[in-house]
């Protein structure tokens, strides 16, 4: 009990902001890995949001007291993000520190959002009972400093599963970054700078490979190995808050057309349509892309999505019908490519490369729907038929490409998954007889 | 701000570094809820001594004025606890200093050996894909290892390795090798993956995939000492700064990450609690501090295991190890066995815990308790065992105090 009044005391807060600048601005690696762990603890002790058992069940507790913690870091969401495109492949040590001080501070907001927002969706999913709970001493203390504290109070009469989430971290700093300090942020070039750094660490991987052979001078002093390291943490990091931006935006959706937001709620594009948009337009884009981004229940929507651009039956797309073409499911995708014929009709519309590609990688999707047992029914709908008659129809769909398009190239990934779905196809018959 | 000099808490504006350029000094001077605070009781003191019952405008209430002194006084109370804290950090890291950074672990690095020629390219996977697949496609197959090297980067091997349910030895090897000694990058992150992959325990406790053999000590020792690992490391310091004198392959090995990563999917697939825990622990010799610390360490880890904890502090493991009574008759007395040695371990293999009177005291008293409530006549699997040993224990504790 002293500790948690003591995280309520003045010098707390700028204890906290100390360790922070640590973090941000020492040269010493040891500082700040050392910083950015002391950080990581404090947000495990002094959650703001979690589960907690009351009397009465579970219900989800959110101490908006602690809330200074978070926008510390959020005041810079939007730098951090510039910063991060801007670490291509630094070669000299100061770069580098500068680098990893960058991808450590990101890692760390992603931290902050997710331990804000995953306790939000696990109370969603499960219908819990919501039980928003401030500390009783410190609604005293802090009403006399602002009036916000209430807000909560009010929210209450309203219907709660929206409430959770636009008081989430996340969509307050996607729609209402002033309220919590951070700049304003034009979500679309936010999007746009995370797939660069997603796609930009894919092209510098792939020329790592080729120059193979050619060990670079100094690269296994400790700052490049530490920089690898953390280049990956954060690439996960960042695909992270791809997924959990994509959440919110199917949260924020339902709640669309249940009618529980309002015009308080602001208006964002929702981060799929910013995604497809780019991958349509630079077609170079998208093998890179999909090879990095491997949370595969998202991987298979954009591909669905993208596909549905072209093969979607439905011709008028209103508001209201907006939700026909998520019908679309892996099976009919391939399906309307069993003929010679019907696959010409679509290579007509999109080119029979990108085709091949998005079958490649969707047929990958479903190995890993079929090896994962979590959580499948969803995305089983979506593929809608077997591993065998998926993996027959895919080296239909390729031969019938073919025919269409005698001298089309096939790239070492498409063949991989051709010997797969050769090899598959062969031992789920040798199984059946 | 100054990185070198010791942080200044009372700094009253925050510095920014990222918005360099300080703002126009058309601000106001903002009065912060500190200095309100401090206002508030500077005038109140006074107050108080002439017992006067003038009161500041703006606080008229008296319960928020009780919340101000309880939280005051709370503060100043906190402050004394942290206080107290950190002088006895201090002692402590007197007594107890494990070096973390700066150590030199590891020597010269072998140069690896030659990597092609494994006869990957015979294995069934491939070998069984061949001419009756009349697919019309050229997948260049015959490419061998560069073909399996792709199917293992774009991560088809690991979905197809899954959904067989089995591997063959041959790939097993031939992964393992990769992942301990390819200098490609990303080979070496997918031969982890995928190793991980197949290493990750279900809920049942299955791995997913019927493995032939494991990474053998062998391999992995083999793999760490051409890295250069110095195993018999004196403990001399040597700086991080002095990197110029390093000279090119004297920092760590470029396939570190992948060798921790196995091993600790390997530490991960089944521990169960019997004598080899205490062999493990047994294992580590030598003398230096960080032997001992990393078999103290260990004793907690495989306590904490086995008692189910994500996290856990020695002082909940020892209310958790102490609360059994071996009066009962349900208890395992032979779980109470390891657990004694492990705790012996955990807290004697270092002097951290020498000066914590609570805890040794507890430890003590129920050392005793062990000793003299399993009488002669128990007959018990194991209750001599565990008698014998709690009273040498016993005896150990009390000699070292």
């Amino acid at each position: 009990m002293e500790l948690f009044h003591f995280i309520f005391c003045p010098s707390a807060r700028r204890m906290y902001n100390a360790v922070f600048q640590i973090l941000r601005n020492s040269n010493s690696l040891e500082l700040v890995v050392a910083s950015f762990h002391l950080l990581l603890e404090l947000g495990k002790q002094f959650p703001r949001t979690y589960m907690t058992n009351s009397g009465s069940g579970p219900a989800l507790a959110v101490v908006k007291e602690l809330f200074f913690f978070c926008v510390v870091v959020c005041k810079r969401f939007s730098l951090l993000i510039e910063d991060l495109v801007e670490l291509t492949n630094p070669t000299d040590v100061h770069n580098r520190m500068k680098a990893i001080k960058n991808m450590m501070s990101f890692q760390y907001l992603v931290i902050t959002l997710e331990a804000d927002f995953v306790p939000r969706h696990v109370a969603y999913k499960g219908e819990l009972l919501i039980n928003i709970t401030i500390y009783p001493v410190m609604v005293l203390y802090v009403r006399t400093i602002k009036k916000r504290s209430y807000q909560l109070l009010d929210c209450l009469s309203e219907s709660l599963d929206w409430v959770i989430f636009r008081e989430s971290l996340l969509n307050m700093l996607l729609v209402r970054p002033s309220s919590i300090g951070s700049r304003k942020l034009v979500f679309k070039s936010f999007v746009k700078n995370c797939m660069f750094t997603l796609l930009n660490q894919y092209r510098q991987e792939a020329k790592d490979a080729v120059e193979d052979s050619i060990p670079s001078e100094g690269a296994s002093d400790v700052s490049s190995l530490n920089l690898s390291f953390q280049l990956e943490r954060t690439l996960i990091s960042l695909r992270k808050l791809f997924v959990m931006v994509m959440n919110l935006d199917l949260i924020r959706k339902e709640a669309d057309t249940l009618g529980l937001t309002s015009r308080s709620d602001g208006f964002r594009i929702p981060i799929m349509e910013v995604i497809l948009d780019e991958l349509t337009y630079n077609i170079s884009y998208l093998s890179p892309f999909l090879s990095a981004f491997v949370e595969w229940k998202w991987k298979l929507e954009i591909i669905l999505q993208y596909f549905s651009k072209y093969c979607g039956k439905t011709a008028v797309r209103t508001r209201r019908s907006d939700n026909s073409q998520q019908d679309l499911k892996l099976e009919s995708v391939l399906g309307s490519f069993l003929t010679a014929t019907s696959a010409k009709a679509i290579v007509k519309k999109m080119s029979s490369e990108v085709a091949q590609l998005l079958l490649a990688h969707a047929y990958q999707v479903c190995l890993s729907v079929q090896d994962d047992s979590s959580d499948t029914t969803a995305a089983t709908e979506k593929i809608g038929a077997t591993l065998q008659q998926i993996s027959c129809n895919l080296i239909s769909a390729f031969q019938n490409l073919r025919k269409v398009k005698p001298n089309i190239q096939i790239s070492p990934f498409e063949k991989e998954a051709l010997f797969t779905a050769a090899t598959f196809s062969r031992k789920l018959k040798n199984q059946e007889s | 701000m100054v990185m070198d000099e010791p942080l200044d808490f009372e700094m009253e504006q925050e510095e920014d570094p990222l918005l360099a350029a300080p703002r126009p000094t058309k601000r106001k001077k903002v009065i912060g809820l500190d200095d309100l605070l401090l206002d508030y009781y500077e005038s109140g003191k006074d107050e108080r001594k002439g017992k006067a019952k003038r009161r500041p405008i703006g606080y008229n209430s008296e319960d928020l004025d009780d919340i101000f002194r309880n939280n005051s006084e709370k503060e100043i109370e906190i402050c004394k606890i942290v206080k107290s804290v950190e002088e006895e950090a201090k002692k402590m890291d007197a007594t107890e200093d494990v070096p973390l950074w700066g150590q030199k672990v590891f020597g010269c690095q072998k140069p690896p050996s030659i990597l092609s020629d494994t006869g990957v390219e015979n294995c069934h996977l491939l070998q069984s894909f061949s001419s009756d697949e009349l697919l019309g496609f050229d997948l260049e197959i015959d490419k061998g290892e560069g073909f399996l090297e792709g199917l293992l980067v774009d991560g088809w091997l690991l979905k197809l390795v899954h959904i067989s349910g089995s591997v063959e030895d041959s790939i097993v090897s031939w992964t393992l090798t990769k992942m301990l000694y390819s200098s490609n990058k990303k080979l070496q992150v997918s031969a982890t993956d995928f190793w991980e992959s197949i290493l990750s325990v279900d809920e049942g406790d299955k791995l997913p995939v019927t493995l032939g053999c494991f990474p053998s000590y062998s391999v992995l020792k083999h793999a760490i000492l051409s890295y250069g690992y110095l195993f018999d490391t004196p403990d001399t310091k040597t700086s991080i700064s002095g990197s110029a004198a390093d000279r090119l392959g004297d920092g760590p090995p470029e396939n570190i990450i992948a060798w921790l990563r196995v091993v600790s999917a390997c530490c991960k697939v089944r521990v169960s609690m019997d004598l080899n825990c205490l062999r493990i622990v047994d294992c580590i010799t030598g003398t230096n501090d960080r032997n001992k610390f990393l078999r103290s360490q260990l004793a907690l880890q495989l306590l904490k295991i086995s008692f189910g904890l994500k996290v856990g502090n020695v002082e909940k493991i020892l209310k958790l190890v102490t609360s059994i009574n071996v009066k009962d008759k349900e208890c395992d007395l032979f779980k109470r066995y390891v657990y004694l040695v492990l705790m012996d371990k955990l807290l004697f293999s270092t002097d951290a815990f020498r000066n914590k009177t609570m805890v040794v005291d507890s430890w003590r008293n129920y050392l005793r308790s062990c000793s003299t409530q399993i009488g002669c006549t128990d007959w018990r699997f194991y209750a001599s065992k565990v008698r014998n040993k709690a009273s040498y224990l016993l005896q150990r504790v009390m000699v070292k105090r």
